[in-house]
């Protein structure tokens, strides 16, 4: 029989970030993954995704027309705000709603510290003629010729998006609605994003807040849904892939939702590294690891504490709430294309200006006249001056020292080599402080931790830095440049729904609850569908928000499928009255149950069960120690040591190596300090002993 | 010697405890005031009452509490307690805060012996008194301010006692809140205890015990070390406050700085006498002052625990303003007294400890407290309302613009203010033109303008410097909150007798304008950036006329450029008019 050869099945998660793009392509028959590591292009994230789409259809074979799903994550939207050019339209009377914020001080008294910079400023904020009561009511209809009047202004002002934020739009958000219809009619390209789709709750502050950074990020990713949809059209690719977006908390949106709440997508960079560490933790069977990514232009920092990631907490972006979840992950402005300079006390900081990839570090030899990390650890001898760093340059050891001896070795009176010590001192101390805050800050021990060290930068500085730390071993996994992209494969798409109830417990309606969650369901099966999850892989988990009347307190409590009877919500009362007495120990009497909403959280299963050629491969007897490809003098403590250089790939298990030693690959090179000892394990993973007895 | 390791593991294990006990107690509450303003703070200390970690919050509590779980464990003896007992108490005597302020202690064993107690100081919306809300600047006694709580056992091994909740809640307006709050309290020190009775199975309770001292003494050998660093010698500030509550005056405050060695002295002797108007402080709420500024200033990066406060000494005369004694009225005294006290020897050190003094703060705060019965619901509702105005410039900077609070709890949203209160807020913001002129702008001040919809009693009362700041360059006087009325039925506009000051019942349908003052400029505002001048006109901070006339800069006539020449011709002309002097903004607009 004929069978038509068809290209095999893939998918794709690319990770983009300012310097370089990562993609890992997943090829669904066999569970292989191919990964590929391209500068970015400096058009934006959506140029760089068709670079590594490129790369990977011509570079490595694949094809396009098995591109099933595309999961895209970027660390661009986090810079978006103060970059986009935004409206706020809000209630006459209220200009200042992200002024006069709810700025709490995060410390104890410190008149000092920098006024937040709001992300509107005061002329693109515009008020208009109406209001609504908390229970919804309007007072003042709302004056739709002076939202009409406003076009010419926003056209003028050179304005990208539109967010809409009036008071009580929770609870009836048909001004806000009308306000995009009006505005949508005669400028139909213009993004109008209402408060109240994006986090309909009381707080006009962070509602706010929400709806401007979504205002922000939309024109991205509309961009990039955009060219990609072009170009995958310009392929004629017979079924067009289904487009997901990471989120900050670890799980994807379909791109409707995507687009529809852009602020979603703000820390999603971060998120895919996290997940990809989960995944090690659980193989490796390391339940307590520390996430170390250094790419570029900046550190991230995380937690997974016996082996589960810490409770997502409420997304803040540059001092700003984001309106939704977000991982707890630590960001530093340091990175391999960092720039480093004097302060005005004379000392080394790292940071936060980076060259990026254009112009880059000096060594790059692309105009890049200030040095980096990068051009200081090719002085250490830690980088090779003979391989190429991904992107196809070759460093030049000659431009990093120039630019080391003068912005800083000559002013200092120093050695541009003592200068190139002083940069990555400066740079450790910013992340060892990040990684104190992370672990002793909260009563996390790190002698209990193991550093996962990822991203292109990080594997040069992890063992100092566990070493300073009293971290006692960094794992490197395969392909650490390319982990963020991996992680997001293991990532499940997630959506919440939910409906306000605020009625007394017992008066409550078995009917009129089931037929709500019957109603929520539907929604989110055919959301998720549409976006391109397989039915059969949503599933659906009932929640109810409870309170005690006049209370406060609002408590989660689960609710079992199938059809609700009186018993049931009976239990439920009882359920909770239990789960309160044991937080606080008395229950006053006479306090009445109150049912504020409920909820459904529906979860599409996309994620993969396990990367398949993440096979283990049998350990060998033992055979002669692995041989050094050559060697280079590198600079640990003090003088530069001759130190043996490794390719990665002759390390495999049970194969052991001791410090000092170089272990290069193609996405980084790994330090190995004097003292300290490495290995791979069955994974594939290099496991460094800090302290070697 | 503890491995130094665990030190730090444990500090940061203490100090996530305390965070974690705020964050249970903000989640489990029932009122705005917690719930949103996070009018709170939480805290955990050895047996013997010394404080070891508290959470980040409001910078007056973690100086009040020691002096207020010192009097709690004098009543109730930590070996008499016994495991699921709470203790409360609200006497302003005692706690240092408000009436309207409960602490609430929990002892935490384990192994049958006392580890440690867990704290939490919270703002209850309203625990009787004349006035709903319990701030109001209509006090002359405590016994007005809300009902005292002395110490007492409100929940004996785990039963909370009835008749106590009883008689308690007979006397506070908002029943149903109160009994939320306080539960949240409890809850907030059950989630310590957990925390700490995990630590103590970790490490040992006899570790744990030991390491709690060695952090207390690592605190304490650091700031003796930050004081040793300071020149030696005394410093006097004078501190004047224009209060203008119903009893008002001009309030004097006498501070002698003494730094010798390692420790430091606050004296306050020549501080006027206690006042009748509730803007009092115990000499305990003055010492817990003293220490927030000292911490503040020199080491806010150390941990704060008891070891912090060993080298400080404070003199508070008796019966002074800032040595109340009862029955003085106090409500008020910490926004009033306490703050400017804070401000002054932060400001005081600071300029010691780097030789430049921190830009100066306005010190202008307008409080607002109403409250009555919602017909909405029948029962009762009371709120409070502090604003800021804008800081004052300094030499490298504009001044914050108000309404952010920076000594104070963070503000409610308006959402949650018409949600809890029968009212509608017309407005709230900024009030441009309000900045003071100079090369730096002064902070702009805020306006809020409030409808209310039923009958309310309206308290409200302003403080702010009686004098101008006294930074160089810079002396535009700061101005005075202001409240204007307007009532129903057009009655015409009615300003308090005088300003910021009304006390009073409002119809239904009044309307309650609230001005805070902005900040004073620094230096001449011929020499302000033309390019700052022309933005903070598109901003609305500056009229434009202003900018021509005060600030010398021409726009174009779309405003969206300065014209350079002719903005250095009219600055060139109006100095060789008037050299040397710096243009002023009168009161405010």
């Amino acid at each position: 029989m004929d069978l038509p050869s068809r290209t095999p099945a893939w998918r794709l998660a690319v990770d983009t970030g300012g310097a370089f793009t990562s993609g890992c392509a997943y090829l669904e028959n066999t569970g292989e993954t191919v990964c590929l590591r391209v500068p970015s292009d400096p058009g934006g994230p959506a140029p760089s995704a068709l670079r590594v789409l490129a790369g990977l259809c011509d570079g490595k074979g694949m094809g396009a027309d098995g591109l099933e799903l595309i999961i895209h994550g970027t660390t661009a939207a986090d810079g978006m705000v103060p970059g986009t050019a935004i409206a706020l339209l809000v209630t006459r009377g209220f200009r200042d709603i992200l002024y006069v914020g709810r700025n709490q001080q995060p410390r104890f008294y410190d008149p000092e510290a920098p006024q937040a910079v709001p992300p509107v400023s005061r002329r693109f904020t515009f008020e208009v003629d109406e209001r609504v009561l908390p229970d919804g009511q309007v007072l003042t209809p709302l004056r739709e010729h002076e939202v009409a009047g406003l076009i010419p202004r926003l056209r003028e002002s050179g304005i990208r998006s539109v967010a809409v934020c009036f008071l009580h739009s929770y609870a009836n958000p048909a001004h806000e609605q009308r306000t995009r219809e009006i505005l949508s009619r005669q400028m139909p390209e213009m993004p109008v994003i209402l408060s109240s789709d994006i986090l309909p709750v009381a707080g006009e502050y962070e509602r706010a807040c929400a709806a401007v950074i979504s205002a922000a990020c939309r024109p991205l990713v509309d961009e990039y849904l955009g060219s990609l949809g072009r170009h995958l059209e310009g392929l004629r690719i017979n079924n067009s892939p289904r487009f997901f977006f990471m989120q900050s908390d670890g799980t994807l949106a379909t791109s409707r939702h995507a687009r529809a709440e852009s602020a979603r997508i703000v820390l999603s960079g971060s998120a895919g590294g996290v997940l990809a560490c989960l995944r090690l933790a659980q193989t490796t069977g390391r339940p307590n690891l520390i996430t170390f990514d250094m790419g570029a232009s900046g550190a991230r920092i995380s937690l997974i504490i016996r082996g589960r990631i810490p409770p997502v907490s409420q997304g803040r972006s540059q001092g700003r709430p984001l309106g939704f979840p977000s991982l707890e992950i630590i960001t530093r402005p340091v990175g391999g294309a960092s720039t480093a300079r004097l302060d005005p006390g004379g000392k080394v900081r790292v940071g936060p200006g980076c060259a990026g990839s254009r112009p880059g570090p000096a060594c790059y030899g692309r105009g890049g006249t200030l040095p980096t990390c990068t051009d200081a650890n090719l002085l250490l001898g830690r980088i090779s001056p003979r391989r190429d760093l991904p992107g196809g340059i070759r460093p030049d050891a000659a431009l990093a020292r120039e630019a080391l001896e003068k912005h800083l070795a000559a002013p200092l009176g120093i050695t541009a080599d003592l200068a190139a010590r002083e940069v990555i001192k400066a740079a450790n101390a910013v992340i060892a402080r990040a990684i104190r805050t992370i672990t002793l800050d909260r009563g996390y021990d790190p002698r209990e931790f193991t550093l996962v060290s990822f991203g292109g930068s990080a594997p040069q500085h992890a063992a100092e830095l566990a070493l300073e730390l009293g971290i006692p071993r960094v794992l490197v996994p395969r392909r650490p440049g390319t982990q963020s992209a991996l992680g997001m494969l293991f990532a499940d798409v997630h959506r919440e729904y939910s409906i306000n109830l605020n009625i007394p417990a017992d008066q409550a309606d078995t009917n009129e609850i089931n037929e709500a969650y019957s109603n929520l369901e539907a929604r989110a099966r055919e959301e998720l569908a549409a976006g391109g999850v397989p039915l059969p892989r949503i599933t659906v988990c009932r929640s109810a928000v409870l309170r005690l009347r006049g209370q406060g307190g609002e408590t989660d409590m689960q609710v079992p499928a199938g059809k609700l009877k009186q018993a049931d919500l009976n239990l439920l009362n009882r359920a909770f009255k239990l789960a309160c007495q044991a937080e606080c120990g008395f229950l006053p009497g006479g306090a009445e149950t109150e049912i504020v909403r409920l909820k459904l959280a529906a979860v599409g299963k996309t994620a993969l069960e396990a990367e398949g050629s993440r096979r283990k491969s049998p350990a060998g007897p033992g055979g002669p120690p692995p041989s050094p490809e050559g060697s280079r003098a590198v600079v640990f403590h003090g003088n530069p040591l001759e130190t043996p250089v490794y390719h990665r790939s002759a390390l495999g298990p049970p194969a052991k190596l001791k410090g000092p030693a170089v272990v290069e690959e193609d996405d980084t090179t790994i330090l190995v300090w004097p003292g300290m000892s490495a290995s791979a394990d069955l994974y594939g993973n290099m496991i460094i002993e800090v302290e070697n007895k | 010697m503890t491995d130094p390791f665990l030190l730090q593991v444990l500090t940061g294990s203490l100090r996530s405890a305390a965070g974690k006990m705020a964050c249970v107690l903000a989640a489990a509450a029932a009122s705005p005031a917690l719930k949103y303003c996070l009018d709170c703070s939480a805290a955990i200390y050895s047996p013997e009452g010394r404080l070891l970690a508290v959470a980040d919050g409001l910078p007056l509590h973690p100086g009040i509490f020691p002096a207020a779980v010192g009097g709690v464990i004098k009543s109730y003896p930590v070996q008499s307690l016994q495991q699921g007992d709470c203790i409360i108490t609200n006497d302003p005597y005692l706690t240092g805060s408000p009436a309207s302020y409960i602490l609430a202690l929990s002892p935490v064993f384990y192994g049958g012996r006392p580890l440690a107690l867990a704290a939490s100081l919270a703002r209850h919306s309203d625990l009787g008194g004349s006035a709903p809300g319990g701030m109001s600047a209509l006090s002359v006694d405590i016994f007005q301010e809300g009902i005292r709580i002395p110490p007492v056992k409100i929940v004996r091994r785990g039963e909370p006692s009835a008749r106590l909740l009883s008689l308690l809640t007979s006397n506070v307006r908002i029943r149903d809140g109160f009994l939320g709050d306080l539960r949240a309290q409890v809850a907030a020190s059950r989630s310590a205890e957990k925390a700490l009775v995990e630590l103590a199975a970790k490490y040992g309770p006899e570790k744990l015990r030991r390491c709690m001292s060695e952090i207390v003494s690592h605190s304490n050998r650091k700031i003796r070390t930050a004081l040793k660093g300071l020149p030696p010698g005394d410093h006097r500030i004078e501190e004047s406050i224009g209060w203008n509550g119903p009893r008002g005056g001009v309030l004097k405050i006498s501070i002698t700085l003494k730094i010798a060695g390692e420790s430091l002295t606050a004296d306050f002797t020549g501080t006027q006498s206690q006042v009748a108007g509730p803007v009092n402080i115990t000499a305990e709420a003055a010492r817990a002052c003293v220490y927030t500024a000292v911490w503040s200033a020199l080491e806010p990066g150390l941990p704060l625990n008891d070891g912090v406060f060993g080298p400080i000494e404070v003199t508070a005369p008796d019966a002074s303003l800032v040595g109340a004694r009862f029955p003085a009225a106090v409500a008020l005294g910490n926004l009033v007294t306490g703050r400017r006290i804070i401000e002054a020897i932060y400001g005081c050190l600071a300029g010691i400890r780097t030789g430049v003094r921190p830009t100066a703060g306005t010190g202008s705060v307008a409080v607002v407290t109403f409250g009555g019965v919602d017909p909405r619901h029948g029962s009762y509702y009371a709120w409070v309302e502090t604003i800021e105005g804008g800081r004052g410039a300094g030499p490298h900077g504009d001044g914050p613009d108000g309404g952010r609070p920076a000594l104070g709890a963070a503000a409610a949203p308006v959402e949650v203010m018409e949600q809890c209160c029968p009212l509608v807020v017309n407005s709230c913001g900024l009030a441009g033109g309000t900045g003071g002129a100079g090369k730096y702008r002064g902070g702009a001040g805020v306006r809020k303008s409030i409808t209310f919809l039923e009958d309310v009693s309206v308290i409200s009362a302003a403080a702010s410097p009686a004098e101008s700041p006294r930074e160089p360059g810079g002396d535009l006087p700061a101005g005075c909150p202001r409240v204007s009325i307007r009532r129903p039925g057009g009655a015409g506009e009615v300003t308090g007798l005088s300003p910021g000051r009304f006390a009073g019942t409002l119809e239904k349908g009044a309307c309650v304008s609230l001005e805070t003052p902005g900040g004073s400029g620094f230096g001449n505002p011929l020499e302000r950036d033309p390019e700052a001048v022309m933005a903070d006109v598109l901003e609305g901070f500056v009229p434009e006329e202003e900018a021509v006339r005060v600030y010398g800069v021409i726009l174009d006539n779309r405003g969206l450029r300065f014209d350079p020449e002719a903005t250095a011709g009219i600055r060139s002309e109006m100095r060789k008019s008037d050299p040397g002097v710096k243009e002023r903004q009168t009161d405010f607009r």
